[in-house]
């Protein structure tokens, strides 16, 4: 009478009904699309892991992501203003593992577009975690970081941007591995060439500015494959690259504070207390702002100790920019992410910028920890060659008055059997087309 | 149960002639009764059949089983890898070649890959596109391209002169194959210290699932054919060394020669007393040497009272067992 339905779309309609009372509209995205747009602002590890083919001369992607396809309906479809969007479906990116399942993920998330500040910050992460709660999550925990906040932390030593991105890329080596280690790789990065080749970084001669190295380039011209580049691109480099290596000295300082970074992951309600002091007086309305968004997570009744503070979390895509933020459960799995983003729709191709931020998580991921699946009221209806009309039509109704009804060719005790004059046999009684009513409601109380 | 094996070979190209050189010095020569028929036999071993093909599709067709047997390049081989690809023996000795990265000369700045790296954020940055690399090894490309922290490219797969991309503008720098690196010269590229995905020489290539399900005279000509195919390659690496030398006692001579490692041969020298007309004046040794020992044993023979010496080529050396054919074995674990 009863069946148990594992209903793999329950976890999905919840969180989309949850995040429409949010007032997010359901926003349908292509699997495939152009790969450039997820190569826009990817992390290397994502770009790595990305299904591409080509087909008539254009690269295409399975989508890893929905927050660039957002971007890019936004800035291209026209919009203006506050957006709220949610999306849900299938997400692909290579594994580790071979199992080719391990590759695609069921995602569901929302972006807001148009909106800044702490209360836009709040909201995403709001959403987030009371969409969890939906699935009846409750042993969430937020770690939150925040990008922008280093950069501008990072900005006193006034690295070049290719430098800055390296150590913000780096965090992960930094914990595990040390100053040291990173050192050598930034210098193993930019070296190369001996060093009495004018070409080479370390060389200390007499190539002084641009203008004087282009001569020096153009009479350097004995072939003629050029690769898309000129003199200029290749003098260009040369500098910039001598430029990155003359600031070995600021880049151990900025490791010595991101290594302190590294080294605070707090309890939100402590952490500030110890940012502050990090922070130089330029960089520290970011940090207000920012502490502001988490507090007002107590106003949606979140509990604030369940919040923790990890300043130098860098999240695997590249757009981010300013407060970004992962969910686990108490077992420290994964659950899913997100974060502010709001150079990604300039990049896009947005005219003026668009504030924007967003959040995904991992429908497989949550599946293990919600609850039971429910028990449903499910009937069978003999399905004989000379009834096949009644018995159709009879499930039919069932179905449409909320009902489970299968059709079987083999009659237990319970099953309903019609005729062809449209009469219902269940359990010892006959209900004619009459007390079809009485029937739903002996079956509904079943 | 068909009880014949097919051997697939590379029909143009620079493997193409090659492959038949090498086959007719293993003892294995193919008879190819007209020049356009893809079709070809090997008298000595009358089991098995020869089809001539693209080496491209040499590959392909050991990968689905249509044949059990293959010659190729080494590079084809694991740009196309799969679980039934069987690589028999990756060193034919024979079409050696390296797949390279290779930049314009022009780029007087990139010395390795780390500076391409940066040239890939460069044409992001300054361009606004991704660095292009012409190919026609995706697979291995992007493999060592994303090892090397190069994220930002596109592949620009192109038949035939992939080394003239950069100059004719359709790609920046290439992923190709060079033997003497004379073609990269002319195309003025060059490539990168760091930028060797591979060296690559003709390769025997099987289908792990017909190679499982063979019978026993297949199973035979298999053994055969790798067996000739080893006794040659071993051959090549070796010359045998004839000299005489001055001593009245053998064991002496024996230990002397056995002493060095150079002279010491497969399994220790024959040793045969030489007469003259006052009788007895010496003893002739015969070793089977390395090829490039050859020089160093002589000099040696010569300090232990050698004199005359004469060496020859080996075509074939036969060891206890075909190394190729036990190594099958194991990759297939019987």
């Amino acid at each position: 009478m009863t069946t148990q339905i594992l209903d793999r779309n329950r976890p999905a309609d919840t969180l989309r009904d949850h995040m429409a009372g949010y007032g997010y509209q359901y926003l349908e995205t292509p699997v495939i699309d152009d790969a450039g747009l997820f190569l826009t602002r990817a992390g290397d590890r994502i770009i790595s892991r990305l299904f591409t083919f080509g087909r008539g001369g254009r690269e295409l992607a399975l989508r890893p992501e929905f927050t660039s396809q957002a971007a890019h309906n936004y800035v291209h479809g026209d919009f203006s203003g506050v957006q709220r969007w949610q999306f849900s479906g299938q997400v692909f990116e290579e594994s580790r593992q071979s199992a080719s399942r391990a590759c695609q993920k069921m995602s569901i998330g929302a972006e807001l577009f148009g909106l800044n500040g702490p209360a836009a910050d709040a909201e995403i992460m709001a959403l987030a975690l009371t969409s969890l709660q939906a699935l009846n999550v409750d042993n969430w925990r937020l770690v939150v970081g925040h990008i922008g906040l280093m950069r501008q932390m990072l900005a006193q030593f006034a690295l070049d941007e290719r430098t800055e991105r390296f150590l913000i890329g780096n965090l992960r080596n930094l914990r595990q591995h040390g100053i040291d280690h990173v050192l050598q790789l930034f210098e193993a990065q930019l070296a190369g060439g001996s060093e009495e080749s004018p070409f080479a970084p370390q060389f200390s001669g007499g190539i002084g500015d641009e203008t004087a190295l282009a001569g020096l380039l153009r009479a350097t011209l004995h072939g003629t494959a050029m690769g898309g580049r000129d003199h200029r691109d290749i003098a260009r480099r040369l500098l910039r690259k001598r430029q990155r290596m003359s600031e070995r000295g600021q880049l151990i300082e900025a490791l010595h504070l991101l290594d302190r970074l590294c080294q605070l992951s707090q309890p939100a309600s402590v952490a500030f207390t110890s940012l502050a002091e990090l922070t130089p007086m330029e960089a520290r309305p970011v940090l207000q702002s920012w502490e502001e968004s988490l507090a007002l997570l107590g106003s949606y009744g979140l509990p604030l100790e369940q919040i923790v503070i990890q300043p130098d979390l860098a999240r695997s895509w590249d757009y981010y920019s300013g407060m970004v933020f992962e969910l686990h459960d108490s077992n420290s799995r994964h659950l899913g992410g997100g974060g502010r983003y709001d150079d990604l729709l300039t990049f896009i191709g947005a005219s003026t910028p668009v504030p924007a931020v967003g959040f995904a998580c991992w429908l497989v991921e949550l599946e293990t920890v919600q609850p039971e699946p429910r028990a449903v009221n499910a009937f069978t209806v003999l399905l004989e060659e000379d009834n096949s009309v009644a018995a159709i039509r009879l499930a039919q109704l069932l179905r449409s008055n909320g009902l489970i009804a299968e059709l079987a060719d083999v009659r237990q005790a319970d099953t309903l059997v019609a005729d062809a004059a449209g009469r219902i046999r269940w359990r010892n009684r006959v209900y004619s087309q009459d007390e079809l009513q009485s029937l739903l409601e002996a079956l509904r109380s079943a | 149960m068909p009880e014949r094996i097919m051997l697939a070979l590379p029909s143009k190209g620079v493997l193409a002639d090659s492959t038949l050189d090498f086959l007719r010095d293993c003892g294995l020569p193919v008879h190819k009764p007209n020049p356009r028929q893809y079709t070809g036999s090997i008298r000595t071993l009358p089991g098995i059949d020869v089809l001539f093909q693209r080496v491209k599709d040499v590959v392909a067709k050991v990968e689905a089983g249509t044949v059990q047997l293959g010659i190729a390049g080494y590079d084809l081989v694991r740009e196309l890898a799969s679980d039934d690809l069987l690589v028999i023996n990756e060193r034919l000795g024979f079409g050696h070649c390296q797949l390279q990265l290779a930049v314009p000369t022009t780029w007087v700045d990139v010395q390795g890959m780390a500076d391409l790296v940066d040239v890939a954020l460069d044409f992001r940055q300054y361009r606004h596109r991704n660095l292009r690399v012409a190919t026609n090894f995706s697979h291995l490309a992007r493999q060592f391209l994303n090892a090397n922290g190069l994220h930002h490219f596109s592949l620009v797969q192109a038949e035939g002169a992939i080394e003239a991309a950069p100059t004719l503008g359709y790609a920046d720098c290439v992923i190709d194959l060079s033997q003497t690196g004379t073609t990269l010269r002319e195309n003025h590229l060059r490539p990168l210290p760091d930028g060797t995905l591979l060296e690559s020489q003709a390769t025997l290539i099987g289908n792990r699932r017909c190679l499982q399900s063979m019978g026993p005279v297949q199973n035979e000509l298999l053994r055969t054919l790798l067996e000739l195919m080893d006794a040659a390659l071993q051959g090549r690496e070796r010359y045998l060394l004839s000299a005489n030398l001055a001593g009245k006692d053998p064991e002496g001579l024996a230990r002397q020669i056995m002493d060095n490692p150079v002279t010491r041969g497969l399994e220790g020298p024959t040793l045969a007393p030489t007469w003259n007309e006052d009788g007895q004046q010496g003893y002739a040794v015969t070793l089977v040497i390395s090829a490039d020992q050859l020089l160093p044993a002589v000099e040696y023979l010569r300090s232990i009272g050698g004199r005359q010496a004469s060496a020859r080529p080996l075509r074939h050396v036969f060891l206890e067992e075909s190394p190729s054919w036990l190594r099958l074995q194991q990759l297939l674990g019987h």
